[in-house]
Formats: C-alpha cells, sequence, structure tokens
C-alpha cells in the first residue's frame, strides 16, 4: 500500500505542478530561514569555549545594580566589580579557582624597532589555572607571577617581534611600564570569547599582564573606567570573573549560586549600591552580555528570532494546508470514488500524510542545498564566518527533521481529516466539494499576510531607527570629527600640547575629548535626583566625563544656558578641596524633561543632586546646571538610560576628539599625523573617524535589522505564493460563475475588480490585526536605544500599501485570466 | 438477498424539502438482473446510491443479507461495501492519475490483498475485458467504451456479490454499449447479482425484471421472461 500512496503522490504532484512547486518552496525558504536563524545564533554563543578541558566546571558571575529594592539600573552583566573575586574566595574556599580579567583595549607595544597596537588583558594568576592555554614557548606555570611579565600569543609576537621566538624579551607598553615576555601561547580557540578574534566587549587580547599591572596604568587614570583592582568599588562592574567548580563535586552550581546570593549581605555595605550576583555557564558569556543590552526592552536575542522563524514557519504550514485542501477540493470525485471502492478515512488520511512527508523530504534536500549556497551570501551581508561544514551538526537536522515531521503532519492533516469526511455519493455527484467551513481558507490566507504584514511593519520601523542613526552619526554635511583612539593620559601625552599643536593648522577646527572614544555602548550610569528629598523620584542617567570644547566639536548644540568654558573653571575634581562650589554640569534635553522642566531655559542655573537612593538618609551630592545640550551624544545603546548628564573632568582628556574642516580631510589628517609623530613618536596612533567607530559598533543591530528585514521577505514570498496558488484555485472553481455573469453582461473589467476586491478583504483586514502586535515589538526595540525615533504613521500605511499592492499583483494575472473567458465554452463544458 | 421496506429519502436546503424516494420497498433475490427505469428525477440514481451504500435512506429498513444496514456508520458501510459490492458508473469515474492496471487493482489494495492474489485476479479479469495490452496506459489514453470496459474489471476484480450500475452505456455509442451489455450478460449467467439503472429500454429488457419508478416511488414492477440459471436456483 506504501507504493501506492508514493506512486500517487509523485503522480499528484506532477499534474498540480505549480501547487506543489509553490508549497515546496514555501516550506523549505521557511526551513532555510530556521537553519539560518540557528547558525546565526550559534555563532553568537561562541562554542569555541567549550573546547577549554574545564569549560564543564567552569562559570561567569554576572551581576545586577539596583538603585532600589524595584529598580533595576543595570542588568545581569557577566562582569562583576574588583571586590567580588576576594569575597567569593573567602566564603567559598573549596572553590578550585577563581580569576579576574579585565580588558584593557588596545594598547601601544614597543620594541626597539618597532611600535605595534596590541589588544590587552589583566588577569588574575588563577586565570591560567582555570582555561589551559597552549604554551609554545616558556613556561605556563610562573608565567605571571611577576607583576612585570607578559603572556603573548604566536600573532602578536609575529607582528611586535617579527618571530615566535620572544621569551625574555622586553616590551615598552603605553611608552612608560615595560614587562618581559614570559611565555608565548597559541591562538585560542576558534569562536571563543576570549583571544584576538574575541568581539567587542569579550576579553579580546594578544597579550596578557598580570592583575597587579593594571595598577600601575590606573595610578595614571585608567583606560575607561577600570578602578583599582583592589578596590572595594562593587559598582564598577567591569572585571570578567571566572570560578572553576572543583572537581570533586564539593561545590556545586546551586551551591555557588546560593553563596552569590548571599554576598551583598555579608560584604556589602548598605550605603553601596543594591548588587545581585548570579553565575552563567563560560560557553554562554557572550550571549549573556548581548541579552543584558537588549534585556531594557524585553527582546531575548535568542527567543526572538526563533519566534520570527516560527511565525514564518507557521505562514508555510497554513500555506500548506490551504493550498493542499484546494487541490483536494477538485479531486473530490477521485475522493469519493476511492471510498466507494472502499478506502477508510484512515487509507485517504495516510495518503495525504506520504504526501505531506514526501514533499517534506524534498524540502529538506532543498534546504540543505539552499543553505549551503546561502551561507557565503550571509557572512559577506553580516560579517559572519559560518563554515558549510557547520551545517553538519546532527542536533541541528534532527531539529529540522522534526519540524518537518510536525509541519508534515499539520499540514497535511488538516486536509486529511476534512476530506476523508466527505460523503461519496456528494462528490460523485457534483464533481467538486466544499472541503470544511467556506471561512476557512480565507482565513488561512489572512493569517499568512498578518504575520507577513507584521514583519514588514517591523522591518520598516527598525529601518526607521537604523535610520535616524545614521543621519545622528554619518551626516555628511558636517564637518567630520577623527578621534584618537589612544589614552593619552596613559601613554605620557599632554592634552593641552596637543590641542596647542592641532590647533596651528587651520584645518583644524576645535579640539576636545571624552573618557572614551564616541559610539559605545554602556558606560557610567548615575541616580539623578531634583532635589536633595531622599524621597524624591530619582531618574538614571548617563554620566559622560569630557572636556572643554566637547559640544563644538562633536556639533551637539547648547539650547539653553552656557557651555563649559575655562574662564569659569568649570573643571570637576574628586578631591573635595580642590572643588569649590556645586559642580558645573550640562545635562541634555532628555534629562531635562524627565527632571520636569518643559523646556530648557527652565532648567538653567537649578541645582539637582546625583543620588545613591539605597541610602535612605542620602542627601545626594548636588551639581549645578549652567546649561542644557541637544539630545545626541554619540552611543547606541544605555542600557536603560537615554539621557545624558555632562561633567567636565581631566579623565575627559584621555580620548582625543578632533572636529577638521571638510574641505580638505586629507590636509587635516596629515597635520594630526604629523603633531602626533613629533609628540609621541614611539607610540603609533590609532585615529578613526567617528563614523568608522559608528559602523563597527553599529554592526551588531544591523545584522539584527539585516535579519529581521530578510524574514519578513521570506515571510513575504511565502505568503504571496500561496496567495497565488490559492487565487488559480479559486478563480478555476469560480469559472462557471464568471461564464454566467459575462453572459448576463460583465465586462472583463468589471470580473477583474469583483475578483481582486474578493481578495483584497483578507490582505487589509489581515494589516488591521497586525499593526497593533508591530507597534508593540517596534516600541519595544526603539526602547533598547539611547536615540531613538518617533514611531509615525507611514510604516504601517506603506506596509498596508505595499501588501495590498503585491496581492493585486499576484492575484491579478489570475483574474485577467479568468475574466477573459469566454462564457460558451465555459458553459458548455458544464 | 436485498431487501428494502419503506424506504424514504428526503434532501433539505434551507428552505426546501424534496422527497426522492417515497416508501419504497424492493426485494432483489441473489443472482437477480434488475433494470431500474424512469423519467429524470424520478429517483433510481438515489436507489441505487442507497442500495450501493454510499447514500443512506432517511427512513425504512435495508436489510443487506439478512443484516439492516439503514443505520449504519460510514466505517461498518465502507467496509460491507468493498467486500460486497462493485459499481460501474455513467462518467467511468477512473482514477486518471493511475494506469489500467492500478484502477483494476485498488479495491483489492484496499481489502489488503496480498499481493500475488492481487497480480493474479488483474490478470484475470484484464483478460476477461480484452484489455490485457492496455494494463500501463492511463486512462486519457482510453476510449470511453474502452474505459468502461476497465471499469467494469475493477467492480468484478473483487468478485462482489451485488454489482451496481448507473447507466453504465450513458455515454457510449451503440457499439461500446453493446460490449458492456454483453459483459454485465456474461456476469450474470455466471451468478452475480446486477442491479442496472438505465434510459435503454432495449438494454432494459436485457434484465430479468424491469421496475418502473415515477416521482420517487416504484410504478410497476415486469418481470421479462429471460431467466439467468442463478435466478432460478435462487427462487427455487
Amino acid at each position: 500500500m506504501l507504493k501506492h500512496y508514493i506512486t500517487q503522490a509523485l503522480r499528484s504532484f506532477w499534474r498540480f505542478r505549480v501547487t506543489a512547486l509553490v508549497n515546496l518552496l514555501g516550506l523549505s525558504l521557511a526551513l532555510v530561514c530556521f537553519v539560518a536563524t540557528y547558525l546565526f545564533l550559534d555563532s553568537v554563543l561562541q562554542t569555541g569555549d567549550r573546547a577549554f578541558k574545564n569549560a564543564s566546571r567552569t562559570y561567569v558571575l554576572t551581576q545586577e545594580l539596583w538603585t532600589t529594592p524595584t529598580n533595576r539600573m543595570i542588568p545581569a552583566f557577566p562582569q562583576v566589580g574588583p571586590p567580588t573575586a576576594k569575597y567569593l574566595r573567602a566564603d567559598l574556599p573549596a572553590l578550585e579557582a577563581v580569576a579576574r580579567a579585565a580588558s584593557l583595549g588596545p594598547i601601544a607595544a614597543a620594541t626597539d624597532d618597532r611600535s605595534v597596537y596590541l589588544d590587552a588583558a589583566a588577569v588574575d594568576p588563577d586565570f591560567l589555572k582555570i582555561f589551559d592555554l597552549k604554551p609554545l614557548e616558556g613556561d605556563l606555570r610562573e608565567a605571571l607571577s611577576s607583576a612585570h611579565s607578559a603572556i603573548i600569543t604566536a600573532s602578536a609576537a609575529m607582528r611586535l617581534f617579527g618571530t615566535k621566538q620572544v621569551v625574555g624579551r622586553p616590551v615598552l607598553l603605553q611608552n612608560r611600564s615595560e614587562v618581559t615576555i614570559a611565555a608565548v601561547i597559541d591562538a585560542l580557540p576558534a569562536g571563543s570569547h576570549m583571544g584576538e578574534a574575541a568581539t567587542q566587549g569579550m576579553l579580546r587580547f594578544g597579550i596578557l599582564l598580570p592583575m597587579d599591572l593594571l595598577k600601575t596604568f590606573n595610578s595614571s587614570g585608567a583606560f575607561g573606567f577600570l578602578s583599582d583592582p583592589d578596590s572595594n568599588n562593587w559598582g564598577n562592574d567591569v572585571y570578567l570573573t571566572y570560578v572553576l567548580l572543583p572537581s570533586n563535586g564539593s561545590v556545586t552550581l546551586p551551591l555557588l549560586q546560593e553563596t552569590l546570593r548571599a554576598l551583598p549581605s555579608r560584604h556589602i555595605a548598605k550605603d553601596q549600591i543594591i548588587s545581585v550576583f548570579g553565575a552563567v555557564p563560560l560557553v554562554r558569556v557572550k550571549l549573556a552580555t548581548l541579552e543584558a543590552f537588549f534585556s531594557s526592552s524585553h527582546i531575548s536575542l535568542t527567543t526572538t528570532p526563533f519566534l520570527l522563524d516560527t511565525l514564518i514557519l507557521i505562514i508555510a504550514c497554513l500555506n500548506y494546508a490551504n493550498l493542499t485542501v484546494a487541490i483536494a477540493t477538485t479531486r473530490a470525485r477521485e475522493i469519493g470514488m476511492r471510498k466507494v471502492l472502499g478506502a477508510s478515512q484512515p487509507h485517504l488520511m495516510r495518503q495525504y500524510l506520504v504526501e505531506a512527508g514526501l514533499l517534506g523530504g524534498v524540502a529538506l534536500i532543498l534546504v540543505f542545498v539552499g543553505t549551503a549556497l546561502v551561507v557565503p551570501a550571509v557572512n559577506r551581508t553580516f560579517g559572519l564566518e559560518f563554515h558549510v561544514a557547520s551545517l553538519l551538526q546532527p542536533q541541528l537536522w534532527g531539529l529540522v527533521l522534526l519540524l518537518l515531521a510536525l509541519i508534515s503532519l499539520v499540514g497535511g492533516a488538516y486536509p486529511a481529516l476534512v476530506l476523508s469526511r466527505v460523503r461519496p455519493v456528494e462528490s460523485l455527484r457534483a464533481g467538486t466539494v466544499r472541503a470544511g467551513p467556506r471561512f476557512v481558507p480565507t482565513i488561512l490566507v489572512g493569517v499568512q499576510f498578518a504575520a507577513a504584514s507584521f514583519l514588514l511593519v517591523v522591518a520598516l520601523l527598525i529601518s526607521a531607527q537604523n535610520h535616524l542613526l545614521q543621519r545622528l552619526a554619518l551626516n555628511p554635511g558636517r564637518d567630520p570629527v577623527v578621534v584618537i583612539n589612544n589614552d593619552i593620559r596613559q601613554i605620557g601625552v599632554s592634552f593641552d600640547s596637543l590641542r596647542n599643536e592641532l590647533l596651528r593648522d587651520p584645518h583644524i577646527k576645535s579640539v576636545s575629548g571624552a573618557i572614551t572614544p564616541p559610539w559605545q555602548s554602556g558606560g557610567s550610569h548615575q541616580t539623578m535626583r531634583r532635589s536633595s528629598d531622599p524621597r524624591a523620584a530619582t531618574m538614571v542617567t548617563m554620566m559622560n566625563f569630557v572636556f572643554y570644547d566637547f559640544f563644538q566639536t562633536t556639533g551637539i548644540k547648547i539650547v539653553a544656558g552656557r557651555n563649559f568654558d575655562r574662564q569659569h573653571a568649570d573643571e570637576f575634581s574628586w578631591d573635595p578641596s580642590k572643588q569649590r562650589g556645586a559642580p558645573s554640569v550640562i545635562i541634555d534635553r532628555a534629562l531635562t524633561a524627565q527632571l520636569g522642566w518643559s523646556n530648557p531655559e527652565q532648567a538653567v542655573d537649578h541645582t539637582i543632586f546625583m543620588a545613591s537612593p539605597w541610602d535612605p538618609n542620602d542627601p545626594g551630592h548636588a551639581v549645578h546646571v549652567i546649561g542644557v545640550a541637544e539630545n545626541g551624544y554619540p552611543r547606541l545603546v544605555g542600557p536603560n538610560a537615554d539621557s545624558n548628564l555632562y561633567l567636565v573632568t581631566s579623565l575627559g582628556a584621555s580620548v582625543p576628539y578632533i572636529r577638521i574642516a571638510r574641505e580638505d580631510i586629507p590636509a587635516a589628517l596629515a597635520h594630526i599625523d604629523a603633531v602626533w609623530k613629533t609628540l609621541v613618536p614611539k607610540v603609533p596612533m590609532r585615529r578613526s573617524f567617528s563614523d568608522e567607530l559608528f559602523n563597527i559598533s553599529y554592526e551588531d543591530y544591523a545584522a539584527m535589522s539585516g535579519v529581521v528585514t530578510g524574514l519578513s521577505a521570506c515571510a513575504f514570498v511565502i505568503a504571496i505564493m500561496g496567495l497565488i496558488g490559492m487565487a488559480i484555485h479559486i478563480t478555476s472553481r469560480r469559472l462557471h460563475e464568471i461564464g454566467i455573469r459575462k453572459t448576463l453582461g460583465a465586462t472583463a473589467r468589471g470580473v477583474v475588480l469583483m475578483l481582486l476586491r474578493d481578495f483584497s478583504k483578507p490582505v487589509l483586514i489581515a494589516n488591521l490585526v497586525a499593526w497593533p502586535f508591530a507597534f508593540f515589538l517596534g516600541r519595544l526595540y526603539y526602547n533598547m536605544f539611547t536615540h531613538h525615533a518617533d514611531i509615525s504613521i507611514w510604516p504601517f500605511v506603506l506596509s498596508l500599501a505595499i501588501t495590498v499592492a503585491v496581492a493585486w499583483l499576484a492575484v491579478g494575472a489570475q483574474a485577467l485570466r479568468a475574466a477573459s473567458v469566454k462564457p460558451a465554452l465555459v458553459l458548455h463544458a458544464e | 438477498m436485498i431487501t428494502l421496506r419503506n424506504i424514504r429519502k428526503d434532501y433539505r436546503t434551507d428552505n426546501l424539502e424534496t422527497a426522492a424516494l417515497a416508501d419504497v420497498s424492493l426485494q432483489i433475490d441473489a443472482g437477480e438482473f434488475v433494470a431500474v427505469m424512469g423519467p429524470s428525477g424520478c429517483g433510481k440514481s438515489t436507489l441505487l446510491n442507497i442500495v450501493g451504500m454510499i447514500d443512506s435512506p432517511t427512513s425504512g429498513e435495508y436489510l443487506f443479507c439478512g443484516q439492516d444496514v439503514a443505520r449504519w456508520p460510514e466505517s461498518r458501510l465502507v467496509d460491507l461495501r468493498k467486500r460486497n459490492l462493485g459499481f460501474i458508473f455513467q462518467s467511468f469515474n477512473l482514477i486518471d492519475d493511475l494506469t489500467v492496471y492500478e484502477n483494476i487493482e485498488l479495491p483489492l489494495l484496499y481489502q489488503n490483498a496480498p499481493r500475488a492474489h492481487r497480480k493474479a485476479r488483474v490478470r484475470e479479469v484484464l483478460e476477461l475485458v480484452d484489455l490485457l495490452p492496455r494494463a500501463r496506459h492511463k486512462p486519457a489514453q482510453l476510449s470511453g467504451g474502452q474505459q468502461q470496459r476497465v471499469a467494469v474489471a475493477r467492480a468484478v476484480v473483487t468478485d462482489p456479490k451485488l454489482i451496481l450500475a448507473d447507466e453504465p452505456t450513458g455515454n457510449l455509442d451503440t457499439r461500446n454499449g453493446e460490449e458492456v451489455m454483453g459483459m454485465l450478460d456474461i456476469l450474470n449467467q455466471q451468478g452475480a447479482t446486477i442491479l442496472m439503472v438505465t434510459h435503454s429500454h432495449e438494454h432494459a429488457a436485457r434484465a430479468q425484471r424491469i421496475v418502473s419508478m415515477v416521482d420517487g416511488r416504484i410504478a410497476t414492477q415486469t418481470h421479462v421472461t429471460r431467466q439467468s440459471p442463478a435466478a432460478e436456483a435462487a427462487r427455487a
């Protein structure tokens, strides 16, 4: 009997080959989306960390920061404050190892004849116990025992020395600290969260330094936000802290988590920010970071793409069911005859399930081939590095097979169930039969279009947000801003000297600085209050340490009050003896509104307070608002804060920002290069345009935008193919009716309009149903960003116009053909 | 073999109720060849459908081999149908995607007959209807007469107790019609019970009994002089 089912299925596919092709392509496309998403997330999961010997026992600590018991300021990033490791070791001495690692970013490394930039990280000694790095030269056991030793990767050694035999050789770091190479290690596992290929925000390094050396850098003001590794600053959550559970099982994960939960009550003073600690497995550390960034919008990086894929699979499944029923109703006489000849309901159901299964099998082959073909394009578009070999994961294909089986069951079961109930006498008499309620095909088409419309609106909203970000960052009408990505304080360059030399050239318009380069995500969060009353409402803002002339250099307008200036000695000092009166701050428009002022002028000359709301008696630290700036600090994602407060401090003179004349960019760059070479000949300069840094930070969001747009396009294609298939069948079934209408005087145009109207109704309703969901998801996405667009009506209107236009195009050809039929032919055949 | 008592069949739409059969009682003995005649809309095809268990009566009794099947569910009827009945339709109702061989084989497949038996039996009936060379052809490649012969072969392949023919010659020319009637004669002579609906008096005259229907009722029943040996034995 199986042979009969298969034979019948193949012949049926050939007879209704257009519909079979539509179903096949729809299913395959949906599954390709699923496989691509799986591979994309697999790369995000950085499964390279599995290669470490102790990976299964290694966890990374996370820390959430709360300003009050009900207000979470920072979600659970896998980075914690510096004292966490020390206290955890004390509380759980049975842990096999606890080690911190701090990313220092690129630092200048020089030998006698060469100087390059190497990504550096500082680590505790236990780091080498946790991670089995592969030594090529030297002894790892003692490699970081001295504060002035270092471990270098083989490729970094080649860049710096031109050889891998470098044990015992000195390197000058940041123009002032000398270290000696103690060991050379092989490359880290591909896809690991650490190493030279690690992505931004992870532990990228070409050279590993002892944690003690960090104090040397830190004493002059560390790069970024790193505080002294020995400090008790729980809020400085920038240390990756690894924990290795003992192999004898004496410390389990639940025990570790319990100890972490109790850590704050045991060790954190009540006047410090509220912390909540947790742990994630090593292999999920990058995912945990990305999830934390997106957590303010409640968008999960793992769940959301798969939800979108599920939507597309549902569309494909509904397509399949709808079209199969449509075909089957034209096979009604055959079905009736089979029942007359003795086919039972199970026989007929098996027939349709076999057809669905066969189609699914062909789809599986197409999916494999299709994904292999798509991988290079995906890599190029999103800057990823999938390998076709990654398609051979058994768990992936197990999932795909399961999905196919489900789709076959669901997609084949509905038609099978409905048609097996058809009474033979009805089908033999009429030749066709209505299978199931009349509204079901319309609803199925409507659901498909609702899903497609939802995805289209979301894609348009994301695109609008991305355009806004690009407009903010990449304004070709403005003078470009060049960023020198060196911490000049660490390499001993005087900001004033640099500034003065740069400004000698007329191509240099303005020089300022900030503590970090532009377009980083994250930063220093600060809780603010309008009054000193600890019970007053608070809001969280981003605190930005900048230098004089920051606003004119970056092009952010001051809209009320005044700018920072040297005459007013606006520089903020952490040393109270040096600080006269309340420090001067500039706030942006968003913070002005959050503090309750309806226009910026009202905020000027007022005092506001930096608060520690976890301390109920804290009156706050008063600051004086001297001006209000336009929104637009160059940051992508807070998280959890979309306003800004600016302070001028010496830390702001760390990373120079230089505004140059757009009329002669090469001349300006040449002058900058020349000045640098004069001031710091031994340290190569890392300069970038601000928009280049934007593009690097923006990659992930561009990728997400691309993913959603791609999924929308796929959903659309599937829905349209389904509509075409339905149009073919419905119009052929209505030929008799059309013949009669034309006999009675209807014109071809009138018939076309009638058919188009009928097909448009489910599309229109689908849009209305989809809009609220799309609006909700769009808002969640927008809330992630420091700068976000307003949700306008245009994406919704555009989605409606596109879906209706595409539906008309898809159906139009069929409608025209049906309307052109000669009545005599149709009525005579009847 | 077949007893119908007070069979009624009504068709209901939203606004209208039509009695297709009204109070029909009929008995058919094993081995009989019965023809049903009447004007269009008199209920003869409805009668055939009810006897063939592909439609169910609104009321009344239908005894098939002593069992009252009038209220049986479809699942039980399917089983009874495939073991005992064979159908021949005016429009042949062959399955276009299947070859001649496969069309004839289909009832045996639904009975889960072993492969060897299916092969032998299909070959046998193909020879009976003289279509063995066309076994691999599709219905679209055959003439009307050939298609109906395939339908006849399909109807008899399971060796049914009763063959139901609904205007089997209606779409055929005279020569082909004669051929099909000849086959029915042979089958009846071999012992098959046949109930045939026809518009043709000439073809009806080949039966042993002619049942005339008007407006959903049996008007007359006329016995024709010719008896099949099997019918005679049954009467005895």
